[in-house]
């Protein structure tokens, strides 16, 4: 205080003394053993005169009431720091150090301030460890609007306003319709992607196209609809949006292609409060005649901050917009997006919301395979018996609740794999495709005029019963053309090893009994019960209890994911007493399996009848179990 | 703002020493895969000396999130329930001190991490628990702490 003019060095550090003594004899603060710097009570009208007023420095005052002790209306920003230290009972270190920090603000010349040391020194206590300290000053840092540090590192109250009164400042003529309009802006930049095609702000149906093309992903605007993290049922609007189509309303048809992100609106103030103060930091910096006055280190802050809050904006955006919606059987299903998928601020957050789906096993992608089984029974029309392929495709863009097919060589493969399997026979024009006629073709245009029938609705002969031989093609007439076209005569020929029935269990059976009837099958010496699916396998798991207890053979294939690295691929075939144990330690996994499959080989010997009670019996077993499964019985 | 669904919870396991570990769980979405539950996920963990340090951090969520800091016992199982906002940041605060034994470093951590903003807390969130989670954990060891 020496340095400074005005000061009367003996009645005004006496009378100085006696003010700061008597306030805190009156007020007693916690855990002073000793007066220190940080004890002068600047919210004492007296003591805060006699600082400024009679230093001839009125303006210092600001600063007090800004960010150290304010008795008036409002909190200084040290209070507000303190609030929730006081209301546990410890003591108000924010405005201890920045007590601290202003008394040798006060200071005139190369002193002028306090470095860190020196403000730990002036504040530490029994209480007080110098770490919360330096933690407060740089707390304060972050919000007084007077504070500073200079280059030297030395912190100090001045008169002039700081980087963060002049932001506070510029945020409070940002208004909210301008923050709500950089928002859309910025919406548009970070949810633009060749992933999906987005769709901004649709407000009726007509906005998003019933057309079968690429998946839509329709981003609702925060003024329009908006959910909370505790109901987080989808708005009305995004339901009307997803049902109806076109400027009429009709029913939409491409349902399970729109996806829909919606805010939540509890993140909604904090966006916009984020938005305002990156706007505020954007216009500081772009301020030439502010930035050319600004010190080094007041640039090099402010272009920081500039970073900082751009950051903080993308993150807060990416907060607010987390509620994921997409069709499902029930109707709209919620995905809240987790935390650490949606906050790592990368350039494409389509990625984000696609990763997502992928781990929901919504998508169809990239080397997925998918199950002909699992086409023929979630994918197919129900009642039909049979479908042409791009209605087959079309259908995973019509039945919510399908994943989206991404990658439609993963439907084609699927297709072929069909026909190979003969889970479906295939009809271009007059040619018939089977595995029967060994014409299954390696590739297949989705937009083609193949149709896939039910095997049963397309009549066929395996290939075993067509020995094509010079005497065969001699007695037919010799028919010319390629293999393809040709149509042998049925039943002719060495007689049927096996025939396949496939279908629910009863019907399955049912099937396996006409085709043994028509291939006049006697006696099978072997039937084979093959299912995929994970549901499906753990419902023949159940099952294998009741089969026979000798001659039934299980192999199994599980594939189970547990993370991005954890992968668990297990493939046996064992006599069905030898496996209990691993399906019981498999049980641990089942949770985590994403693809599995079963078949269960029964040997009889002495070979049986079709409609033996021992056949008989393992459909009983079976038919309590609801699962898609392919039968096959092999000629004795 | 996401209490409802406590999609955190810090849960306490006791240890065989008569002392007990400090765990933040998150929910895992969906919660259920084939009709059966799974479990929480594991997201940041504390025991010893990391846990005493970081003790009246602990206290002060417990408070904030509407918990008795006496519910806590060294011998009984016991999860609370936690803001989204809370979770984050003491899953993050956990997996940063966990494997530390500078008493310094855990306190300047500390200091870090208590003094981001939410939105910084949720960015290194997901760097910390990402596919390159270690490495995050690293960063943000080295960025805020001085660590290396």
């Amino acid at each position: 205080m020496g340095t400074l003019a005005n000061f009367q060095r003996t009645r005004g550090a006496l009378r100085l003394l006696a003010l700061v003594i008597r306030d805190l004899w009156q007020n007693r603060p916690q855990g002073t053993y000793l007066i220190q710097l940080h004890h002068i009570n600047l919210g004492n009208d007296e003591i805060a005169a006699e600082l400024t007023s009679r230093l001839d420095r009125p303006g210092m005052r600001g600063p007090i009431h800004a960010d150290i002790i304010s008795s008036g209306g409002h909190t200084a920003h040290a209070q507000e720091l303190d609030a929730s230290l006081v209301e546990v009972g410890k003591p108000p270190i924010h405005r201890y150090t920045a007590t601290s920090v202003f008394l040798h603000s006060l200071v005139v010349g190369t002193q002028h301030g306090a470095l860190p040391n020196e403000v730990t020194i002036a504040t530490s206590g029994p209480e007080i460890q110098p770490s919360m300290v330096i933690a407060a000053l740089s707390a304060l840092e972050e919000v007084a609007w007077h504070l500073d540090r200079t280059a030297t590192g030395h912190y100090r109250f001045h008169t002039e306003p700081s980087l963060n009164k002049v932001v506070a400042d510029r945020k409070q003529d940002i208004t909210a319709s301008a923050a709500k309009q950089e928002i859309r802006q910025r919406l548009r930049e970070v949810y633009q992607g060749q992933l999906f095609t987005p769709i901004f702000s649709p407000s009726t149906p007509g906005e998003i196209d019933d057309v079968l093309s690429s998946i839509a992903l329709a981003v609702i605007d925060f003024d329009s609809a908006t959910v909370t993290a505790q109901n987080a049922s989808a708005p009305p609007l995004v339901k009307t949006l997803s049902e109806r189509a076109g400027a009429e309303g009709t029913f939409r048809q491409y349902v399970n292609r729109v996806l829909f992100l919606v805010a939540d609106s509890g993140q909604m103030d904090r966006l916009i409060d984020r938005t305002r103060e990156m706007l505020a930091v954007e216009q500081a910096t772009a301020d030439v005649e502010l930035f050319n006055s600004l010190e080094s280190i007041q640039r090099q802050r402010l272009s920081d901050r500039r970073a900082t809050s751009k950051l903080e904006f993308r993150v807060a955006l990416c907060n607010a917009y987390r509620h994921l919606f997409h069709p499902s059987e029930d109707g709209l299903r919620h995905v809240p997006l987790q935390p650490q998928d949606n906050s790592t601020a990368t350039r494409n957050q389509q990625q984000t919301l696609l990763d997502t789906l992928r781990g929901l096993n919504q998508v169809l992608d990239g080397t997925t395979k998918i199950s002909p089984i699992w086409v023929r029974t979630k994918v197919w029309p129900g009642a039909q018996k049979s479908v042409p392929v791009n209605a087959l495709y079309e259908q995973f863009f019509c039945k919510a609740g399908l994943p989206i097919l991404r990658t439609p060589t993963i439907l084609v493969d699927c297709i072929i794999t069909g026909l190979r399997d003969d889970v479906w026979r295939g009809k271009e024009g007059e040619k018939i495709i089977s595995k029967g006629r060994g014409n299954v073709p390696t590739s297949v245009s989705l937009a083609g005029d193949l149709v896939l029938y039910d095997p049963q609705e397309l009549d066929d002969v395996i290939p075993a019963a067509l020995p094509v031989t010079k005497l065969q093609r001699k007695l037919d007439g010799d028919r010319p053309g390629s293999p393809n076209d040709y149509v042998p005569p049925r039943y002719s020929g060495a007689p049927v090893s096996s025939v396949v029935g496939s279908g629910d269990v009863n019907l399955a059976f049912s099937k396996l009994l006409d085709e043994c009837e028509t291939a006049k099958i006697g006696a099978i010496k072997r039937l084979s019960l093959s299912v995929q699916g994970v549901d499906s396998v753990r419902a023949l798991g159940l099952a294998l209890p009741g089969l026979p207890r000798r001659g039934v053979t299980v192999q199994q294939r599980i594939e189970a994911y547990s993370g991005d690295n954890d992968r668990l691929t297990l493939e046996y075939s064992l006599p069905l007493e030898r496996t209990s144990a691993l399906r019981s330690a498999l049980r641990a996994f089942e949770g985590e399996v994403e693809s599995a499959e079963m078949t269960v080989q029964i040997v009889y010997d002495p070979p049986v009848a079709p409609t033996d009670q021992a056949i008989v019996s393992v459909k009983n077993v079976l038919s309590a179990y609801s699962v898609w499964i392919k039968l096959q019985a092999e000629r004795a | 703002m996401q209490q409802q669904l406590h999609q955190f919870q810090l849960a306490v396991e006791p240890l065989p020493n008569a002392s007990y570990a400090l765990t933040v769980l998150q929910r895992p979405f969906p919660a259920s895969r084939n009709g059966r539950s799974l479990p929480s996920v594991k997201m940041g963990s504390i025991d010893g000396l990391a846990l005493l340090s970081a003790w009246d951090i602990v206290l002060d969520v417990l408070r904030s999130n509407q918990h008795k800091p006496a519910a806590i016992q060294h011998d009984k199982k016991k999860r609370f329930g936690l803001s989204e906002e809370s979770g984050v940041r003491l899953s993050l605060l956990f997996k940063a001190i966990a494997p530390l034994s500078n008493l310094d470093h855990i306190r300047v951590l500390q200091q870090a991490i208590w003094a981001m903003s939410d939105e910084e807390a949720y960015y290194w969130f997901s760097k910390c628990h990402g596919p390159n989670g270690r490495r995050g954990v690293h960063a943000l060891r080295v960025l805020c702490g001085g660590v290396n």
